[in-house]
């Protein structure tokens, strides 16, 4: 009885619409998830009379509610962006040119990480909070695991990874290995292999609750599977949920905010003639009392968004004056949406019927597989090796280089803050 | 630092959990006794959800009214989960106490000593914001000393991120309640509460409260004693998937009539009104954990709550237990 409630591999498609169904039904208003019912002619997308080209849409509070096509928008510009950064630090860490984890494809692989996301969305039926967590792990990782870097060799692979380990963590319906093996252009046995890597790393640290990064660290410090009491109170951190608000849960709603927050105006950039700008902003709270507590409480502290006839000046001097790799990243950026804006493949009326995508992304995905057929060579110890090192040094203060979302990013967060700085002396 | 396999010796086979084989096991370096809970991972899977989420939560959980998990050993082609050793399971606890095929119930004293610390257990857990979804004797395991801790979290989910649906197909049969039977996907904690009052139940009589053999049969049982539910006594119950208006109806049964055949000593009020609390049709009118410590039944526990006086109860319990 238990074994079948789990593992319904042989008719995913069943659960996924009986799972789409239900959320039709629980999440009301606005938005809904079911990809059938998208369409950008919903109340809160405004399009620029003057420019036709740039849309600006509103996304509701909670991320449940996002429409899925927005969100993987959002959080493939994310990783973009974070590519790119980490790209162009990939010589800061003084790691051997040859350095390679588990993650890394041995070239890139030639579908964008944006199509990438999309076509896992897509077949592999992720929800929303699945997507933010793959986001959150990312972090996770790199705070655990500092010669880890999410760039463009490693991107494809710690993203599948990452969605697996998230499904299995979050959903009560998931789907088989081979089924993402077919999907993502991995073989299945490398992705055992992956995602029980994965967990080791993480310690199986796989709820995104707060305090988890932290704790996390903590038993890498003390190189241990669980923290004892003794540990625990010589680090300071309370360890017991009781006292955290929410029980620890506002992780994901930190990271839904905080994505819309840092890429969700973009930059306008030389502008091609037919590509398409989409600006997202989040939806001011109307009434606390209407929301629910988790998500109130979690709305509280929002920045107030960002005047949108002003956004383009706003975005200028930030990206300008805070990064320079941020503005040679501009145009990844845009490529990387405007594609899949062209595509189309997430507003259309069902995401099964796309036939000039789907046999493009066949032909990018088999070339995926060539290309990650070759990573086992790969060596486990060297890196094995490389990561206990590297963790001996780590206290759990210490700075991490990919980040941009935990406090000790220096990019990203730093542009936030400066970014709120702007907004609010303007307003 | 992290256990290798060479670490323990393992004994002999303690039985099959959902989706492991678990054995006993010696920690060669302490001498201490362990549980070994090894998990095959299959190619098709990978490494089990249910594993995933057992590790990750019950790494959460540290209660002493929770089955401790030490560390997980991953080797090539299989995962090993390294447990606090218990002596036994409620269940053959339980099994061992009947005369022949009459099944007994234990005596109330011991009854309320395991019956608080479930609920100790479980109220940790879901202020932690974790569903079991699998409470049944079986998995309530007990040592020689009289505790009681929940173990086999392999259903079990954290209810505070957001997804989409929760799986109606939780919960051993018996111990499932009445609005996941009929196809709830919004339960919560109320879940766990249901599978409680059944146990205590079962405590009281030695036999199992509801025992269906298939969904229908489950829910015939249950309403022929606790009664039909209608939009009057539970709003919104019609509006279940599988709600059929045209359930038997049935009236409440007087729970002291169904209970007492089965228990020598005098069943009192208190007992009779938690159990009325626990098993309540309507989940929003079952109690919460922590307000079922706080029942008068447990006067004598959260009245009286000193160390001292907790220690000397453990005394008399293992004394009774060894008798």
């Amino acid at each position: 009885m238990q074994g079948s409630s789990y593992r319904d591999e042989s008719k995913p498609d069943n659960n996924i619409c009986q799972d789409s169904n239900i959320n039709v039904n629980k999440t009301s208003n606005t938005s809904s998830d079911t990809p059938s019912t998208q369409s950008h002619s919903t109340p809160n997308v405004i399009t620029d009379a003057e420019n036709p080209k740039h849309v600006k849409i509103t996304l509701p509070i909670k991320f449940m509610e996002c429409p899925r096509r927005d969100l993987v928008v959002l959080i493939s510009r994310m990783l973009v962006t974070l590519i790119k950064i980490n790209d162009t630090k990939a010589n800061d860490n003084n790691l051997p040119s040859n350095y390679a984890t588990r993650f890394h494809s041995r070239v890139i692989p030639g579908i964008s990480i944006g199509n990438y996301l999309l076509r896992l969305t897509k077949f592999c039926i992720l929800q929303p909070s699945v997507l933010l967590t793959a986001v959150y792990y990312i972090d996770l990782l790199s705070a655990v695991f500092p010669s880890f870097s999410f760039n463009s060799l490693t991107a494809h692979r710690f993203i599948l990874t990452a969605v697996i380990v998230a499904s299995k963590s979050l959903c009560d319906s998931c789907l088989s290995i081979t089924h993402y093996a077919k999907y993502g252009g991995v073989q299945p046995n490398e992705l055992l292999m992956l995602e029980a890597y994965f967990l080791k790393l993480i310690k199986y640290r796989v709820l995104p609750r707060d305090k988890n990064t932290d704790l996390c660290s903590m038993e890498y410090h003390f190189d241990t599977f669980a923290l004892n009491d003794g540990q625990i109170k010589e680090s300071g951190t309370s360890f017991s949920y009781r006292q955290l608000p929410h029980s620890g849960y506002n992780v994901l709603h930190m990271y839904y905010r905080r994505i819309i927050d840092i890429i969700g105006v973009q930059r306008p950039i030389s502008p091609s003639p037919d590509a398409v700008t989409v600006d997202y902003f989040l939806m001011r709270p109307r009434r606390i009392s209407s929301a629910s507590s988790i998500e109130s409480a979690a709305a509280t502290p929002l920045p107030k968004p960002n005047p949108p006839p002003q956004l383009t000046s706003v975005g200028e001097s930030n990206y300008d004056n805070n990064n320079d790799s941020i503005g040679e990243r501009s145009n990844a950026v845009t490529f990387a949406l405007s594609s899949t804006i062209s595509n189309d493949s997430m507003s259309n009326s069902s995401y099964g019927d796309q036939p000039n995508l789907g046999s493009n992304i066949q032909k990018e995905s088999s070339a995926v597989d060539n290309v990650q057929n070759n990573t086992t060579t790969i060596s486990g110890n060297n890196s094995e090796h490389r990561m206990k090192s590297q963790h001996k040094a780590l206290s759990p203060t210490v700075a991490y280089t990919p980040l941009m979302l935990t406090q000790e990013s220096r990019t990203l967060s730093a542009l936030t803050s400066k970014k709120r700085r702007l907004s609010g002396s303007e307003s | 630092m992290s256990s290798s396999s060479s670490q323990f010796k393992q004994l002999e086979k303690l039985g099959n959990g959902t989706y492991a084989t678990v054995y006993k096991g010696l920690n060669k370096s302490t001498g201490a006794f362990v549980a070994l809970k090894e998990v095959k991972l299959d190619s098709e899977e990978g490494t089990p959800s249910t594993a995933i989420r057992e590790i990750s939560l019950m790494k959460e959980l540290k209660h002493e009214n929770i089955v401790r998990l030490y560390d997980v050993i991953h080797t090539e082609n299989k995962l090993t989960l390294v447990f606090e050793y218990m002596d036994n399971d409620l269940k053959k606890y339980m099994d061992s106490q009947s005369t022949g095929n009459t099944p007994r119930g234990l005596e109330l004293n011991l009854v309320k000593y395991f019956q608080w610390q479930l609920f100790e257990g479980l109220a940790f857990c879901h202020e932690n914001k974790i569903l079991h979804r699998d409470l049944k004797p079986q998995n309530l395991l007990i040592n020689k000393k009289g505790q009681l801790k929940l173990g086999d979290f392999g259903l079990a989910r954290a209810f505070g991120i957001p997804v989409n649906t929760f799986s109606s197909e939780v919960v051993t049969l018996w111990y499932r309640a009445p609005d996941v039977l009929m196809g709830s996907r919004t339960y919560t904690t109320s879940i766990d509460i249901w599978s409680c009052g059944c146990i205590l139940a079962e405590m009281i009589t030695g036999k199992a409260l509801f025992p269906g053999t298939n969904d229908d049969e489950q829910l015939k049982l249950i309403f022929e004693t606790m009664g039909t539910p209608s939009e009057a006594t539970w709003p919104g119950v019609s509006t279940l998937p599988k709600y059929n208006p045209n359930f038997a109806q049935r009236l409440p049964k007087d729970l002291r009539m169904v209970l007492q055949p089965y228990c020598k000593e005098n069943l009192d009020d208190n007992v009779l009104g938690l159990l009325n609390g626990l098993l309540q049709l309507n989940p929003d009118l079952r109690l919460s954990a922590k307000q079922a410590l706080h029942h008068p039944w447990f006067a004598e526990y959260y009245q009286h709550f000193s160390p001292e006086q907790q220690q000397q109860q453990q005394q008399q319990q293992q004394q009774q237990q060894q008798q």
